[in-house]
C-alpha cells in the first residue's frame, strides 16, 4: 500500500476531478435526456408507474425510494426516471478522491478520467436499470471498509443489499468472499463490529426508532415494497436455470468487453505497479472472476459487464501510471521512436480499414495488392528498426506507447459513440434493444389523438400480442392502453399497435390505415458473435458502427375516421 | 413427493430460524421449547409475511414470502441468537436425543399423514372447496387484506390466517394449490404431533426433576420420550367411542330378529345415535359400513338435540382424527398447532413467569405492559383471534387461569388474587388486540352474543361415547389423586359452592328469557304504555319459541325444567370434576423450595377450564346464523378434546411419580380400556377412506379430478389466470356444491360464490344485496345496456361459460359476442373480457 501522508487543502487534481464531474454530469443529461427508452427500462417504467404491479419488478428497492419522491414532484418523464443512475454513475468520478492517500493523487486521477471514458460506465449511467446506483455505494462500501470506519459501513453495507439486482448479486458474492478473508486477517471481526453497532443503536434507540418509522412511513407512502430485494434474488436464482437468449449468449460478453473497452490490452502489455500488487491481486481476479460468472449468467446483459470495466480501469490506471513512472528518465531518448511508430500504427490500420472496405464493396484487385504492399513496407520497418537501435527493449517500448496511443484514440472514438448523440443508437449493442422510432410513433399517435376531438372515439390505443415494452412505455406514458388479445373493433380505438399486418383481422384493416415502424433493432452479428470475427459484418460494426441490423417492425393503425 | 421435500426443507429451516426464539422465551424450560420451534417460526414468518402485506411493504408473492423469511432470521438473530450463540450450540450439543426425537416424531406423522392424503387427494365436497378459494383468494389477491373469493368488492371477512401460511408456502415452495392444500393438512397434524409430544415431555422433564432434584438420566429421558408419544396418539389417533359402537352394530350385538328382517333393539333405540337406532346391514360383520353411505361420517354427529315439536337440531361433535380424515382444511384444525403452543407457554408462564413484585390497579397494568413476556404470550394468545377466533377467549381464559392458579399456589388463596388476575387480563387483552388489529378491524362477526340454553341438555352417554378414552384415564387419575388428599370433607363445601353457583347461573339465565314473557303479557300494565317495548318483546319472544318449536312460553318453561332433571347425570358429573379440581388444587402449594406439584397443578387446570368448557352449552350458546347450538358444542368440545387428551396423556405419563403400584395397574386397566375403544373408530375408518390402500392412484394434487372430469373448463380456467387479476362472472348456486368453482380454482373474485356461506361470514345480507339475481339477469338478458350496468356495478371483467352457467341460465350470449372480447373457446367453454 502507499505510504499514508494526510492531505486535507484542496489541490489542482480535486479541481481538475470537480471538473471532470461536472462536465461528466452536463454531459451525460443532454445524452440521456436525447436517448429512446430501451426494453430493460420500458418494462421497469411501466411497472414502477403505470401499473403498479406488485409482483413485477420496479426497480432495485434504493432506486425506488429515490425515484418515486422525484416522480411525485417532477413527473414521469425518461430523464426523470434515469436522474439518479446519471447522477450516481458522475459522483463516481469523485470517489477517487477518497483513496488519494491510498493510491496517490496520479492513479486516481488517471483513475477518474478512465470512469469517464468507459463505455460501459457510460451505458449504466444513462439507463434507468443499469447498475450505477449500486457501483456507487459499492464504491463507497468499499472506500469506507478501507477507512476503516466500519460503523458507517455497516449501513452502506444495508444500502448496497437494496441497490442489488440482477448480476449484482454475483458481485456481492465476490464482495463477502473478500470480505470473510478480510475479516480472517483483520484483528477486529466484523461480528464485534456489529455488536459494538447494536450497542451503539440501543444508546441512541429513539433517534433509530423515529429513523426506521420514517422510512418505513416513506416506503409505505410511496407503495415501495421492502420485498423487492428478495425479489430479485428469487429471479436470479431462476435465471440459472434458463437458457441464454438469441444475441446473448456466454461469448459474447468477452469480445464485446474487447469491442469496447480497447484500453484493456494494456493490461497485456504494461507492467505491474509492484507497490500496488496486492491491489493487482485483488482487482485482477474481481475482473476474471465477475467475466467468467457474468458470461456464464444466462440472465445478464451487455451492461453487466460494467463489474468487469470498473475493476480494469482501476487497473489499467495503475498500469499508466506505472509507465509513465518508469519512462520518465528514458523520455527525451525515445521520444522519435514511438512518434515513428505511431506513425506506422496509423498506417496500418489505414492499410487495413481500405482491406476492409474493398473487401466489403467488392472493389478491384490493385487497391488490396497496394494494402499489401503497404502492410510488408510496416514490417519491414519495424525489422530496420529494431535492427539500429540501441535495445529490443527500446523498440519494444515505442511499439508499446505507439499501441497505447492508438488504443486511446479508439477508446476515444467508442466513448463518445456510446453516449449515442451522434451516429446510430440502434447500433450500440449497449442499448439492449433499442427503440429505434419512438419518435416516430409518438409523432404519429399525437397526430391522430389531436384529430380525435369532436368524434366518439376514445383515447384508447389498443395492443395487440406481447409487445416490447419501450413501446408499449412510449405510448403508455400518454395514452390509455388496452392489451387484451381481442378482435379489433373499429368504434373502440383510435390508433393500434400490432406485431404484424396480419395480427389485425379483415374487418379491422378496412377501417384502418397501417403503418410500419422499427420497435427493436440491434447488429445481426450479436447472433452468432465468434463465427461473425471472421465476417466482414463484425469490423464493419467495430469500425464503423454499420453492419446489419436485426429489425423488429410493428405496426401502427390509425383510424381512418380521423383521415 | 418433490413437493413434500420442499416443505419439509422450508419447515426445517423455519425451525431452525426460530429456535433461538424458543431458546430466549423459554429460556428457565430444560427443553428450551425445541419442540415448538416450528410453531413458532411458522406463526412469526406468518405474521411478518401478513402485517408487510397490509402495510404494503411486502408484495405478495415469493419475494414477499421470502422477505418474511429473512426477517425472521433477522429478528431471531437480534433477539435469540446473538448473545445466546454459544449456550444454544451446548445445549444443541447435550440433548441431541430430545432434538433428534422431536424431528423424528414430525417427519414420521408428515409423512404418514401425506400418504393418507395422496391416497385420496380429492378436494370435493364438505367446505373444502371454500377453503380452496380462500387459500388461492389469497395467494392471487394483489393487495392485502384479501379479496373474498365469493363476494367481489369485499375482503375477507373471516379468520384467515391459516390460509395465509399456505399461500405463502405456495409462494416459497412453488406448490399448485390443490398440493398445497393437502400438505398443509399433513403439515398440521405433524405439528399437532411434535409439539403436543414436546409438551408432554416438558411436563414430565419437570416433574422428574422436581422429584429426583437431579440432571435427568438418559434412561429417563428416552422413558419420557416414548411416553410423550401419548399425548400424539391421544389428540391425534384416537377416536370417540362411536367407532367401537358402530363395530358392535354392524356385528349385530344387541338386536334381535335380524335374520327376520325385523330388526329390534331397545339399547340402540335408548342409545338415540342416528343411524345406530336402524338395523344394521346383512352380512354381519365386524368391519363397519353402511350400503350408500359413509358410516365414519356419523362419529361427528353424536350428540342430538330435539325441539319440542320434535324435530332434530343437527350438532357437529368433531374431534380431530375426524377432521384429518375428513381432511377439511378449517380453521379449528389449522389453529391446532398454535393451540398447542399456547397450552405451552401457559404452562411455561405457570411455572416461571414471577408475579409477586406486580401491583393491582393501572401502575400494575403499566408494570405488566413493558414486561416482555406479555408480550410475547399476547402474540401467541391473540393468533389465536386470527387463525380460529372462537378458540381465542377459551385460551385468553387459560392464561387467566394459569396467572390465577400460579398467584393462588404461590401466594395464598385471597379474594383479591381475582383483581390482581383481572389487573393481568386487561394488559394482555390489550397487547392481544393490539397486535392484532388490522385483523380485528377488517372482520365482522357472526357471532351475535350469548342465549341461554333452554330445552338443549346432552345426554351422559352421548358425552360418554364422546369423550370416554379421556375421561376414564382422567376420572381414574383424579381418584387417585382425591385419595391422597387431607381434609376430603372441604371436597362436599367446594361441591356445594358450585353446584350453588351453576343453579344462580341457570336460573338467572332462564329469568332473562323468561321474565320479559311474564312482563309483556301484563296486559294493560305500565309495560303495554311504553310504544314499542311490547312490541319487540312479542317479536324476541317469536324467535326464541321458533327455536325450540314451542309453541308458548309456559310450555318452554317446563318443558326446560323436565329435561334438565331428566338425565341430570352429566351435568352433576362435570360439576364434580371441575369441585374435584379446585379441591385438589387447594390441597397444593408451590413454593421456591418444595414444589413436586406444579405439572399437576398445571394439568388440573386444564381439566378444570375442559370441563368448563363442556358445562358452558349446557347453559348457553353463542347466537349465530343457525340460531341453535351447532357450532357451539361443535368448537368447544373440539378443545374439550384437546384439554382432555393433554390431561389423559399426562395422567398415564406420570403414573410412576403419582400412583401407587396398585392404583399403577387399576390406572392401567382403565387406559387400556379407553384406547382400545378410542383406536377401533381410526383403524376401520381409515381403511374404508383410503380404500384400504388398494387401487390407489397416488397423487397430492386436489385438483386432479376436475382436471379429470372437467378437462375444458380446467384448462380455461387455467388461461384465465394467465389474464391480469379481475372479477369473473359465473353461475351462483347453493353450498356445498360445484357453484363457485372459477373463483375457487382461479383466486380471481366472483360476484357471488356461495350465498350461505357469505352470510355466515357476514352475519347478514347486507353486502350481497341483490348480487344473485344480477348475476342471473346478466347471463340471460338480451339487452346489452342492461348487461354493461351489471358489469360497470360489480367491475367485472372476465364472464366464464360453462355448464353449469348454460344449466343454471338460458344464458343470452349475443350480447357477449357483439360487445366483448373473446379470450377463450374451446368445446361449449367460453371467456369473454370486458374492459371497465
Amino acid at each position: 500500500m502507499k505510504t499514508a501522508k494526510p492531505n486535507s487543502t484542496i489541490n489542482a487534481n480535486h479541481l481538475l476531478t470537480i471538473v471532470l464531474f461536472l462536465f461528466t454530469f452536463a454531459f451525460r443529461l443532454l445524452a440521456a435526456s436525447r436517448l429512446n427508452v430501451t426494453i430493460g427500462e420500458g418494462s421497469m417504467f411501466l411497472n414502477l408507474i403505470k401499473t403498479q404491479e406488485t409482483t413485477s419488478y420496479q426497480g432495485a428497492l434504493l432506486y425506488q425510494l429515490l425515484t418515486k419522491p422525484l416522480v411525485a414532484f417532477f413527473g414521469d418523464s425518461t430523464l426523470v426516471l434515469r436522474f439518479w443512475t446519471i447522477l450516481a454513475s458522475s459522483l463516481l468520478i469523485i470517489l477517487p478522491l477518497f483513496l488519494l492517500e491510498k493510491i496517490g493523487n496520479r492513479v486516481a486521477l488517471l483513475f477518474s478520467i478512465l470512469i469517464v471514458l468507459d463505455p460501459f460506465q457510460i451505458a449504466n449511467g444513462l439507463q434507468a436499470h443499469g447498475h450505477a446506483i449500486t457501483l456507487l455505494i459499492l464504491s463507497i462500501v468499499v472506500v469506507l471498509l478501507l477507512q476503516k470506519r466500519l460503523g458507517v459501513f455497516i449501513w452502506a453495507l444495508m444500502g448496497l443489499l437494496f441497490s442489488l439486482q440482477g448480476s449484482a448479486f454475483l458481485v456481492l458474492i465476490l464482495l463477502v468472499g473478500f470480505l470473510i478473508v478480510l475479516n480472517k486477517q483483520s484483528r477486529e471481526t466484523f461480528g464485534s463490529v456489529i455488536d459494538n453497532e447494536v450497542e451503539a443503536m440501543k444508546k441512541k434507540a429513539s433517534t433509530y426508532s423515529i429513523a426506521a418509522f420514517v422510512l418505513l412511513l416513506i416506503l409505505f407512502l410511496f407503495g415501495i415494497r421492502i420485498s423487492d430485494p428478495a425479489g430479485e434474488i428469487i429471479s436470479f436464482v431462476n435465471s440459472w436455470f434458463k437458457s441464454y437468449s438469441n444475441g446473448n449468449s456466454a461469448q459474447l460478453y468477452p469480445l464485446v468487453l474487447m469491442a469496447y473497452f480497447p484500453l484493456i490490452f494494456v493490461l497485456f502489455f504494461a507492467r505491474k505497479n509492484q507497490e500496488l500488487a496486492i491491489l493487482h491481486k485483488y482487482f485482477g481476479s474481481w475482473m476474471v472472476l465477475a467475466l467468467m460468472l457474468i458470461s456464464l449468467y444466462p440472465g445478464h446483459q451487455l451492461l453487466d459487464l460494467v463489474w468487469v470495466s470498473y475493476p480494469a480501469s482501476f487497473l489499467i490506471a495503475l498500469r499508466i501510471d506505472a509507465i509513465i513512472k518508469t519512462y520518465d528518465p528514458e523520455l527525451k531518448k525515445t521520444v522519435p521512436y514511438p512518434l515513428i511508430m505511431l506513425c506506422l500504427l496509423i498506417s496500418l490500420v489505414i492499410c487495413a480499414t481500405i482491406l476492409l472496405y474493398q473487401t466489403r464493396l467488392g472493389l478491384n484487385v490493385s487497391g488490396s495488392v497496394i494494402s499489401l504492399i503497404s502492410l510488408l513496407a510496416f514490417l519491414t520497418v519495424i525489422a530496420i528498426i529494431i535492427a539500429t537501435s540501441e535495445s529490443l527493449h527500446l523498440t519494444a517500448r515505442a511499439l508499446g506507447s505507439a499501441i497505447f496511443i492508438v488504443l486511446l484514440v479508439f477508446q476515444l472514438t467508442f466513448s463518445w459513440r456510446s453516449t449515442g448523440l451522434t451516429g446510430d443508437p440502434a447500433g450500440e449493442v449497449l442499448w439492449g434493444g433499442y427503440f429505434e422510432d419512438a419518435d416516430l410513433l409518438e409523432k404519429n399517435l399525437y397526430s391522430a389523438y389531436s384529430r380525435r376531438k369532436g368524434t366518439e372515439i376514445p383515447a384508447v390505443v389498443l395492443l395487440k400480442g406481447n409487445q416490447n415494452p419501450a413501446v408499449k412505455w412510449v405510448i403508455a406514458s400518454a395514452f390509455e392502453i388496452d392489451e387484451y388479445p381481442v378482435q379489433l373493433k373499429g368504434k373502440h380505438y383510435f390508433a393500434a399497435i400490432t406485431g404484424s399486418a396480419d395480427d389485425m383481422t379483415v374487418n379491422g384493416t378496412d377501417g384502418y390505415y397501417g403503418q410500419d415502424f422499427i420497435a427493436t433493432s440491434y447488429p445481426l452479428w450479436t447472433w452468432q458473435p465468434w463465427r461473425e470475427l471472421l465476417n466482414t459484418d463484425f469490423w464493419s460494426w467495430a469500425v464503423w458502427r454499420q453492419g446489419q441490423m436485426f429489425k423488429e417492425n410493428d405496426v401502427l393503425w390509425v383510424n381512418k375516421i380521423l383521415f | 413427493m418433490n413437493d413434500f421435500l420442499i416443505w419439509l426443507i422450508i419447515v426445517e429451516i423455519i425451525s431452525i430460524l426460530a429456535f433461538p426464539l424458543c431458546f430466549r422465551f423459554f429460556n428457565l424450560s430444560p427443553e428450551r421449547g425445541y419442540a415448538f420451534s416450528k410453531v413458532l417460526g411458522l406463526l412469526v414468518w406468518g405474521y411478518f409475511f401478513w402485517l408487510g402485506n397490509i402495510t404494503g411493504l411486502l408484495s405478495n408473492n415469493s419475494a414477499g414470502s421470502l422477505c418474511a423469511l429473512l426477517v425472521l432470521a433477522l429478528f431471531s438473530w437480534l433477539v435469540g441468537l446473538r448473545k445466546n450463540s454459544a449456550d444454544l450450540l451446548t445445549w444443541l450439543k447435550t440433548n441431541k436425543r430430545l432434538v433428534a426425537f422431536s424431528e423424528l416424531v414430525f417427519i414420521l406423522f408428515f409423512l404418514t399423514w401425506t400418504v393418507v392424503r395422496a391416497a385420496n387427494p380429492e378436494i370435493i365436497g364438505t367446505e373444502k372447496p371454500m377453503e380452496l378459494a380462500f387459500i388461492n383468494s389469497i395467494f392471487q389477491t394483489p393487495s392485502f387484506p384479501p379479496s373474498d373469493p365469493w363476494l367481489s368488492g369485499y375482503a375477507i371477512s373471516y379468520y384467515y390466517f391459516g390460509y395465509v401460511l399456505v399461500a405463502a408456502f405456495m409462494h416459497l415452495a412453488g406448490s399448485a394449490s390443490g398440493v398445497a392444500f393437502n400438505l398443509a393438512i399433513s403439515l398440521t397434524f405433524a405439528l399437532v404431533a411434535s409439539s403436543s409430544s414436546g409438551l408432554l415431555v416438558s411436563l414430565l422433564m419437570m416433574k422428574d426433576r422436581e422429584i429426583s432434584d437431579q440432571d435427568i438420566s438418559k434412561k429417563q429421558l428416552n422413558r419420557i420420550l416414548v411416553i410423550s408419544l401419548l399425548a400424539a396418539v391421544m389428540i391425534l389417533l384416537l377416536g370417540n367411542a362411536e367407532g367401537f359402537l358402530e363395530m358392535l352394530h354392524s356385528r349385530g350385538f344387541f338386536w334381535e330378529g335380524l335374520a327376520e328382517g325385523k330388526g329390534v333393539s331397545p339399547f340402540w333405540q335408548w342409545l338415540d345415535i342416528k343411524d345406530l337406532s336402524d338395523a344394521p346391514a346383512l352380512p354381519l360383520d365386524w368391519r363397519p359400513g353402511r350400503p350408500g353411505g359413509t358410516w365414519w361420517w356419523r362419529a361427528s354427529r353424536v350428540l342430538q338435540d330435539y325441539t319440542m315439536d320434535g324435530q332434530s337440531r343437527e350438532i357437529i361433535n368433531e374431534f380431530p382424527f375426524f377432521s384429518y380424515l375428513l381432511a377439511d382444511l378449517h380453521p379449528h384444525v389449522l389453529a391446532m398447532p398454535f393451540v398447542i403452543l399456547v397450552i405451552y407457554a401457559g404452562w411455561y408462564f405457570f411455572q416461571f413467569y414471577p408475579v409477586s413484585h406486580k401491583r393491582i390497579g393501572f401502575r400494575g397494568i403499566f408494570d405488566f405492559l413493558k414486561d416482555p413476556p406479555v408480550w410475547v404470550l399476547g402474540f401467541m394468545c391473540g393468533s389465536l383471534l386470527f387463525i380460529n377466533t372462537w378458540d381465542f377467549p377459551i385460551y385468553f381464559g387459560l392464561i387467566c387461569l394459569s396467572f390465577l392458579f400460579s398467584i393462588l399456589l404461590k401466594h395464598g388463596w385471597e379474594g383479591k388474587r381475582l383483581l390482581e388476575t383481572i389487573m393481568f387480563a386487561i394488559p394482555l387483552g390489550l397487547v392481544c388486540i393490539l397486535l392484532y388489529s388490522p385483523f380485528i378491524l377488517s372482520l365482522s362477526s357472526q357471532a351475535g352474543g350469548l342465549l341461554p340454553s333452554l330445552i338443549f341438555r346432552t345426554r351422559t352417554v352421548h358425552f360418554l361415547v364422546m369423550f370416554f378414552p379421556q375421561l376414564i384415564i382422567i376420572l381414574g387419575f383424579l381418584i387417585m389423586m382425591f385419595k391422597k388428599a387431607e381434609n376430603k370433607q372441604v371436597m362436599l363445601k367446594i361441591f356445594g359452592t358450585i353446584l350453588g353457583i351453576a343453579l344462580i347461573i341457570w336460573l338467572v339465565s332462564m329469568a332473562v328469557i323468561f321474565l320479559p314473557y311474564w312482563i309483556s303479557n301484563q296486559a294493560g300494565g305500565w309495560l303495554a304504555r311504553i310504544s314499542g317495548i311490547n312490541d319487540a318483546f312479542n317479536n324476541t319472544q317469536q324467535g326464541i319459541l321458533g327455536i325450540y318449536g314451542a309453541n308458548d312460553a309456559s310450555h318452554l318453561l317446563l318443558e326446560t325444567i323436565s329435561r334438565t332433571l331428566h338425565d341430570p347425570i352429566l351435568l352433576i358429573l362435570l360439576l364434580i370434576l371441575t369441585a374435584a379440581c379446585i379441591f385438589i388444587l387447594r390441597t397444593k402449594r408451590i413454593t421456591s423450595t418444595q414444589s413436586t406439584s406444579s405439572p399437576d397443578c398445571y394439568i388440573l387446570i386444564l381439566v378444570f377450564l375442559a370441563t368448563l368448557l363442556a358445562l358452558f352449552p349446557e347453559f348457553f350458546y353463542l347466537r349465530d346464523q343457525f340460531g341453535w347450538r351447532m357450532n357451539t358444542i361443535f368448537k368447544f368440545y373440539f378443545q374439550v378434546w384437546v384439554l382432555y387428551s393433554i390431561a389423559a396423556a399426562f395422567a398415564l405419563g406420570s403414573m410412576n411419580w403419582n400412583v401407587r403400584k396398585v392404583g399403577r395397574v387399576f390406572l392401567l386397566l382403565i387406559a387400556a380400556l379407553g384406547l382400545m375403544t378410542g383406536l377401533v373408530y381410526p383403524l376401520f375408518s381409515l381403511l374404508d377412506k383410503t380404500n384400504s390402500f388398494r387401487q390407489v392412484d397416488w397423487s397430492l394434487d386436489g385438483n386432479r379430478y376436475f382436471e379429470l372430469t372437467n378437462p375444458t373448463e380446467y384448462i380455461a380456467i387455467e388461461q384465465l389466470t394467465g389474464l391480469p387479476y379481475g372479477v369473473v362472472a359465473e353461475a351462483v348456486g347453493g353450498s356445498y356444491s360445484g357453484y363457485g368453482r372459477v373463483s375457487r380454482m382461479s383466486g380471481y373474485p366472483t360476484v357471488l360464490g356461495w350465498p350461505g356461506h357469505e352470510l355466515q361470514w357476514r352475519g347478514g345480507g347486507t353486502e350481497i344485496g341483490s348480487r344473485e339475481g344480477d348475476v342471473r339477469l346478466l347471463f340471460e338478458t338480451s339487452d346489452w345496456a342492461t348487461a354493461k350496468l351489471i358489469l360497470d356495478q360489480y367491475q367485472i371483467s372476465y364472464v366464464f361459460i360453462g355448464t353449469l352457467e348454460r344449466s343454471t341460465y338460458t344464458v343470452s350470449e349475443d350480447k357477449f359476442v357483439s360487445n366483448l372480447a373473446l379470450v377463450f373457446n374451446r368445446e361449449g367453454v367460453v371467456i369473454y373480457a370486458y374492459r371497465n
